[in-house]
């Protein structure tokens, strides 16, 4: 199933979660501090993170152009991390939007 | 054009999907307005970002470093002062459209070049400033801080194509000083001087136009020991598109910081061969000198003090290099051996005896480091944290770096100690380093280009007092070379009712963003769209600073680059304040070039030794002709200065040694 989300996404707890990057024109950077998570990427260089989230939570996730300038500290989305009873839910409110 | 809101435009985005399973796929992607900004009356016909304007920081540093003072043991009772306004230059430096109105990173934001001669033979040391979308600049020099801008009879404005680097030397050996300019792509530029200062362009018949690069800085070396310079050109890597912008110069490319990624984007910097009649062979492949890494800047630098210059290049995305001459013209690469850990963001490269034990040192200024993060001015000093360094992937090296600026240390025998830490010359933003005696004391000072433009904070310029060889000491505040009179300047103009009601600051952004900006207008504090004529400002810095003493009154003086203003010309007031003891010692070489680039002076004095080595270096992506300036202390002469020339022989001067004297030594 694919859908299309916003500033937040779900992924259920224990599963192998694959990240997939992409930019279309800058260097983009992306992070998931709390899960020691980061990495890059731009035009024809994308890139994939792979890891297991183990418990149970919302975590920043923190996105901008590589090449440090400023920004302000609010976080830019969020990977929430839920059982999969509730990662279901979420993915077919997802799905009805997409599809509408 | 109405006044009506206008809807936020998207440009680009990052995606990112979620692969759970391999079943589902989740997308980010950028969310709608809720609403469009609402427009106001025209009101915001100024946009000065608020940290730009109020640096709150700057008066804490400096009452801060103004209380150490009492710590530093160096002498530093005196001033500069910026005779900007007095001296006669107007010279503006205008910058790429890339780095304003269509911002993006890119490395036309590394600055431009300003380089010393004495183009007309008068005594007194001239000022050529490199631009970048405007004519380069070419002042003579008229004594007391004044000058004459001389650039149309000198006939080296260019004016044709985004220049960058800058090297005077006499490369005919008849005497006067000769420049090549460096360009972006079109092709760089050798002018013979008639010794009058006015030049002749030879590009063609010496052969020097290059390979249509993006180019940099130039080194001028005799590598063979022939008595003629030759000359390393660094080639940086292709940056920018195939396309142009109104003022003529090529569009960067949006991710042109991962130009090292992209291996059909990275470009072979050349090394020629001076064959004698102005004439340069291209020898790059034969010599083996094949240096294809991300390199703004070189300077030579006999790192075995085996009487054959070699080469250390700055890497700006990846390792630093050291090509090691192995005689008959022929070069090895052996940085990883000589230096396994080397900053990843190099820029500029300074050789000189910071701890006065007679062996030549290495100092690198690290910029790209310090943007791996926002650099925060508490920061400044430290060296970044591993943690939050660029990702593995991106620095596509093996991760042995120095994590900011490196002063490599010669312990001899080829081993180099890195004691930037210690010695206290961690930086902020670093550009071009320079050193010279500020306080005419006997020990080599530093001063470093440094700061940020459009669309970052202010951060100054900096300048460290050697405190006898132990360690340096922050000194641009105690010395009044920051904070500088104004921080801000205009930076470039909006038409938010016509050609421009796109651009996001019309749009209402508080500050610039990036199209990959997943937060909401109201997250990012955009406010209402602005409207009719906008002027954006931007942070004043600094890219390149050469020292040497403009007025003639026995102190160095530091005169700097700017982009998007007019040169700072700091006059010190050292002389001024009682007696300056010092020499100057210029170089005529005979069998060697006539320059005497690589020559190593050694100057006796005050029961201690200085070594300098004559290699024109001053600034960042420069190369001048100027004396060498040793501060006595408080001996009010030497007692002997020793030249081994480039070809090795030593010759040792006893006489005429006072202070204040210039002497000349011929080969």
């Amino acid at each position: 199933m694919q859908v299309a989300t916003g500033r937040e996404v779900h992924v259920p707890i224990g599963a192998d979660v694959t990240l997939r990057l992409a930019s279309r024109t800058y260097i983009a950077d992306f992070a998931l501090p709390q899960l020691g998570l980061r990495d890059f990427a731009a035009p024809d260089l994308p890139s994939e993170l792979h890891f297991r989230a183990d418990r149970e939570g919302r975590y920043d996730v923190r996105g901008d152009e590589l090449c440090g300038r400023p920004h302000t500290d609010k976080t830019r989305g969020w990977l929430v991390v839920e059982d999969a009873a509730a990662y279901r839910v979420w993915m077919h409110e997802r799905a009805r939007e997409t599809n509408q | 054009m109405s006044r009506s809101a206008r809807p936020y435009k998207v440009t680009g985005l990052i995606a990112v999907a979620v692969v759970v399973g391999l079943a589902s796929v989740a997308v980010f992607r950028r969310q709608p307005l809720a609403s469009a900004p609402v427009a106001v009356p025209s009101s915001t016909n100024v946009y000065v970002p608020a940290d730009v304007a109020r640096p709150d920081w700057v008066a804490g540093r400096r009452s801060a470093q103004l209380a150490s003072a009492t710590s530093i043991s160096a002498p530093h009772n005196f001033q500069f002062a910026d005779g900007v306004d007095a001296s006669g230059i107007t010279t503006r430096l205008v910058n790429s459209m890339d780095l304003g109105k269509y911002y993006k990173a890119t490395h036309y934001d590394h600055g431009t070049a300003v380089a010393v001669a004495d183009v007309d033979g008068d005594g007194a040391l001239d000022l050529f400033f490199v631009n970048q979308a405007a004519p380069n600049a070419l002042y003579r020099n008229l004594g007391g801080g004044r000058f004459e801008d001389i650039t149309a009879r000198a006939g080296v404005a260019v004016g044709d194509r985004a220049c960058v680097g800058a090297s005077f030397a006499d490369i005919d050996n008849d005497g006067d000083a000769d420049l090549f300019v460096t360009a972006v792509r079109e092709g760089n530029l050798l002018f013979l001087n008639d010794g009058h200062g006015t030049f002749t362009n030879v590009t063609a018949n010496a052969g020097v136009g290059g390979t249509g690069g993006h180019s940099s800085g130039s080194v001028f070396f005799d590598y063979d020991g022939d008595g003629l310079l030759d000359l390393f050109v660094t080639n940086v890597g292709k940056y920018t598109q195939e396309e142009r912008y109104p003022d003529g110069l090529w569009r960067s490319f949006g991710d042109a910081f991962a130009g090292h990624l992209h291996a059909e984007r990275s470009e072979v910097s050349i090394l020629y061969h001076n064959v004698g009649g102005a004439r340069f062979a291209t020898v790059t492949t034969p010599s083996g000198l094949v240096h294809s890494a991300w390199s703004g800047d070189a300077t030579a630098f006999d790192y075995d003090a085996d009487g054959r210059p070699d080469l250390y290049v700055p890497s700006m995305q990846g390792h630093d290099e050291l090509w090691q001459n192995r005689g008959a013209g022929r070069f090895e690469k052996i940085g990883r051996k000589i230096f396994p850990a080397t900053p990843w963001g190099a820029m500029g490269v300074k050789v000189l005896d910071w701890n006065g034990d007679g062996r030549l040192d290495l100092f690198v200024t690290d910029m790209h480091t310090d943007m791996a993060t926002n650099l925060l001015p508490e920061e400044e000093k430290k060296k970044h944290d591993p943690a939050t360094m660029f990702p593995p992937r991106f620095l596509a090296t093996d991760g042995n770096h120095v994590l900011g600026n490196a002063l490599f240390t010669n312990r001899g025998g080829g081993k180099f100690e890195e004691l930037s830490d210690a010695a206290n010359v961690e930086t902020g933003w670093p550009w071009g380093p320079s050193a010279g005696d500020l306080n005419a004391d006997g020990w080599p000072d530093l001063v470093i280009g440094a700061g940020m433009n459009y669309p970052f904070r202010y951060a100054g310029n900096n300048v460290l007092l050697n405190d006898g060889g132990k360690r340096f000491a922050d000194a641009e505040f105690i010395l009044g070379v920051e904070p500088r009179r104004d921080v801000t300047q205009p930076w470039f103009e909006l038409d938010c009712d016509g050609s421009d009601v796109m651009q996001d600051i019309c749009q209402g952004e508080i500050r610039p963003h990036m199209t990959n900006d997943l937060r909401s207008p109201s997250e990012r504090g955009q406010v209402a769209a602005r409207h009719g004529h906008v002027t954006v400002w931007a942070a004043r810095a600094s890219r390149s600073a050469v020292i040497a003493d403009f007025d003639n009154d026995g102190d160095l003086d530091v005169v700097t680059n700017n982009y998007g203003g007019v040169p700072q010309v700091l006059m010190s007031d050292l002389a001024s304040r009682g007696p300056v003891h010092f020499l100057t010692v210029q170089l005529v070489g005979q069998r060697s070039n006539r320059d005497a680039i690589g020559a190593v002076v050694t100057v006796q004095a005050g029961g201690r030794a200085q070594v300098q080595v004559n290699d024109g270096k001053s600034g960042y992506l420069a190369q001048s002709v100027m004396p060498l300036y040793f501060g006595l202390g408080s001996a009010t002469q030497a007692d002997s200065i020793k030249v081994t020339w480039p070809t090795g022989r030593e010759q040792v001067v006893r006489e005429s040694l006072q202070s204040g004297n210039r002497v000349v030594i011929r080969e």
